[in-house]
């Protein structure tokens, strides 16, 4: 595998620097070299705020995504500010209630119920889990067993259900 | 009737006419000068006439230097500190030793600033005082949740100003001390870095560098602060700096940030940025690491050496040692000689010497593909990835390109720098500052030098880095 490059987008306080470190934590204890960061103002909530992840099998040399492989956004905002960065070959998954893609995108974009599922699970907050365990279907980076192995003690059960289900959303998604 | 009380007077510690307060205060007129000098060339005070001694104490209670004790009729001579009597601690020679590291070796997951923080507590930091501010402050926060359970000391102080001088007080008591700040904490510690130059006192302080001056951009990174670094205190002598370019360096140049520290008693810069400190990033935790431990035998000279380029012991306080530890102008003992050319002249030179002339034991590099490149990248930091990044896509299109990487940055490398870069084509300096590196790169490569400085709060990004060897185009 060469690298891979995720870009997880949103608005400060829907967690989306938890995503990149998450997923780079579980691929990391998988073995693999994982390098993650993010970029915000020094506005704590609301603002738009990036968080990113690079999945290699070799060291990393420059550890920001230049070209994203998958997009995942949970705002509006964040799609307007990042979707035109994804090339042809990228992957854009959006959350299907509160984003409106674009249509004139040359990458293949796919809505995912996160904030539907995060709801029906009692819990609004955890949209951005569901859509990590959608990008870990859709790209097969890391297992399912890896992704719950790597999450924190605290709301362990929420968090590994919205997981569960985002995954298996992404797995719908891979191309055949 | 006069009592036989005992009046004694340790020599080498008087300063004898200069002083003679015990003379002044004395109701009995015990003291007179001595009529032969010390070692040091003083002519101590003597108590002449013990036996009209009344021991009113007045003396010893006013000698600034501690020199005289009065003992009573009958009274047990209280046991003598001196200078060079038994050793408090462990290893007072100090020198290299090799310890387990704290956390099970093995692979983590973890950011730059905790990985700075580990490093600190495996190299044996035990003391941390600090004023949090972004991008540093998950350091100060790993080293709040860490330090007690080690059975160190954490301490949020007032500012950053308080911050540096309790991690110097620390550091005369025998522990390892360390603090964390930005651009404008820096501004603001630099009198005190000064003074830890002055009376040689090692700690390390990290700089995350964020974009500048002032406040700036708080989240955003740059590389603006090389030169204050080395040039902030004034009285412009060296101290030492080095710069991470991962999150595993950010580990391991930590204990080395340390270890220099301690081997030439001087203050070690980490010149760190936002990037490598907020970056999540795979490393690997050795086993076990080389840490190098105060020299502490408490003698008579913790600020002199019979070398021009010597580093003195350096006891604590508490261990048996009389020590006076000013930021004026000191002789070998800590006395102040602020009107004395010659020590001062010493001094100074000494401060130098002692890291200029070891300069083979800091200078640390690396090197890549550069045995037939016409051209070098030199680079430091964050901005060395996105320089190698250009290098491997430049090699991968055939050009003879090569990346000379400074690890250290203070004292500059000047003789790594010439040997690398004398007779290429072009040498190039990418950097998110003004030309400070390329500056010295200029002074010291024997080639043409190109500065290419980006100073927006975003990281380099390679592909402009490529597009400037490919075009010419910046």
């Amino acid at each position: 595998m060469s690298e891979l490059g995720i870009v997880f987008a949103g608005q400060g306080g829907q967690g989306v620097r938890f995503l990149s470190t998450l997923l780079g934590r579980a691929c990391a204890a998988r073995g693999k070299q994982a390098a993650s960061s993010a970029s915000y103002g020094p506005e704590v909530r609301g603002t738009f705020t990036r968080a990113e992840v690079i999945i290699s099998d070799a060291p990393i040399v420059y550890p920001r995504v230049l070209v994203p492989d998958v997009l995942a956004v949970l705002s509006q905002e964040a799609y307007d500010r990042v979707h035109r960065d994804v090339p042809a070959a990228g992957v854009i998954l959006y959350d299907a209630e509160t984003v409106v893609p674009a249509e004139d995108v040359p990458a293949r974009q796919f809505p995912v119920p996160a904030f539907q599922i995060a709801k029906e699970l009692g819990a609004p907050g955890i949209a951005n889990v569901v859509l990590l365990g959608a990008v870990a279907g859709l790209t097969g980076v890391i297992d399912l067993a890896g992704l719950l192995e790597a999450l924190p003690e605290r709301g362990r059960d929420l968090n590994a259900a919205a997981l569960t289900r985002g995954y298996a959303i992404g797995e719908g998604l891979r191309m055949p | 009737m006069p009592k036989p009380h005992r009046v004694t007077i340790v020599e080498s510690l008087c300063k004898g006419q200069a002083c003679a307060l015990c003379a002044q205060v004395c109701p009995a007129s015990v003291f007179r000068p001595a009529d032969h000098p010390t070692p040091q060339g003083i002519m101590p005070m003597q108590a002449a006439y013990p036996e009209k001694c009344t021991a009113c104490h007045q003396c010893d209670q006013l000698c600034p230097d501690l020199a005289i004790d009065v003992i009573a009729e009958g009274a047990e001579p209280a046991p003598l500190p001196a200078r060079g009597g038994p050793f408090p601690r462990p290893n007072p020679m100090g020198g290299w030793v090799e310890r387990p590291a704290l956390l099970p070796a093995g692979s983590y997951f973890m950011s730059g600033n905790e990985a700075c923080a580990e490093g600190a507590l495996a190299a044996g930091c035990r003391f941390y005082a600090g004023y949090p501010i972004t991008p540093s402050s998950e350091i100060m926060v790993h080293m709040a949740h860490r330090l007690p359970a080690l059975g160190g000391t954490f301490t949020q102080m007032e500012d950053e100003l308080g911050s540096i001088a309790a991690v110097i007080g620390a550091s005369w008591g025998g522990v390892k001390a360390m603090t964390a700040t930005s651009g404008p904490g820096i501004s603001l510690m630099l009198e005190n870095i000064g003074y830890a130059i002055m009376t040689e006192t090692p700690c390390v302080i990290v700089d995350v560098q964020r974009a500048g001056p002032s406040t700036g951009q708080a989240s955003r990174p740059a590389q603006g602060d090389i030169m204050q670094a080395r040039w902030g205190a004034h009285g412009g002598v060296d101290l030492i700096a080095l710069a991470p370019w991962s999150v595993q360096e950010m580990y391991e140049l930590a204990i080395r940030a340390f270890n220099l520290s301690e081997r030439f008693r001087v203050p070690v810069f980490l010149l760190a940025d936002e990037i490598v400190s907020h970056l999540y990033e795979t490393i690997t935790i050795p086993p076990a690491v080389r840490t190098f431990e105060r020299v502490r035998l408490p003698q008579d000279m913790p600020f002199d050496t019979p070398e021009i380029d010597g580093v003195p012991p350096m006891p604590a306080f508490g261990e048996g040692a009389y020590l006076l530890v000013t930021g004026s102008t000191h002789d070998g003992r800590g006395y102040r000689r602020t009107t004395d050319a010659a020590v001062q002249d010493k001094l100074v030179r000494r401060l130098s010497a002692k890291i200029r002339h070891h300069q083979d034991e800091i200078d640390d590099w690396e090197a890549y593909m550069l045995e037939d490149a016409e051209r070098v990248l030199v680079a430091c930091g964050s901005t060395a990835r996105s320089a190698l990044w250009a290098v491997q896509a430049a090699r991968r299109q055939g050009q003879p390109i090569g990346l000379l990487r400074l690890r250290s940055l203070w004292p500059f490398p000047d003789t790594v720098v010439a040997a690398h870069c004398r007779g290429r084509g072009e040498i190039i300096v990418p950097e998110m500052n003004l030309g400070q590196l390329a500056g010295e790169v200029r002074r010291a490569a024997g080639a043409p030098v190109t500065s290419l400085t980006q100073v927006d709060g975003e990281p380099i990004d390679p592909r402009r880095i490529l597009a400037y060897l490919q075009e010419g185009r910046w």
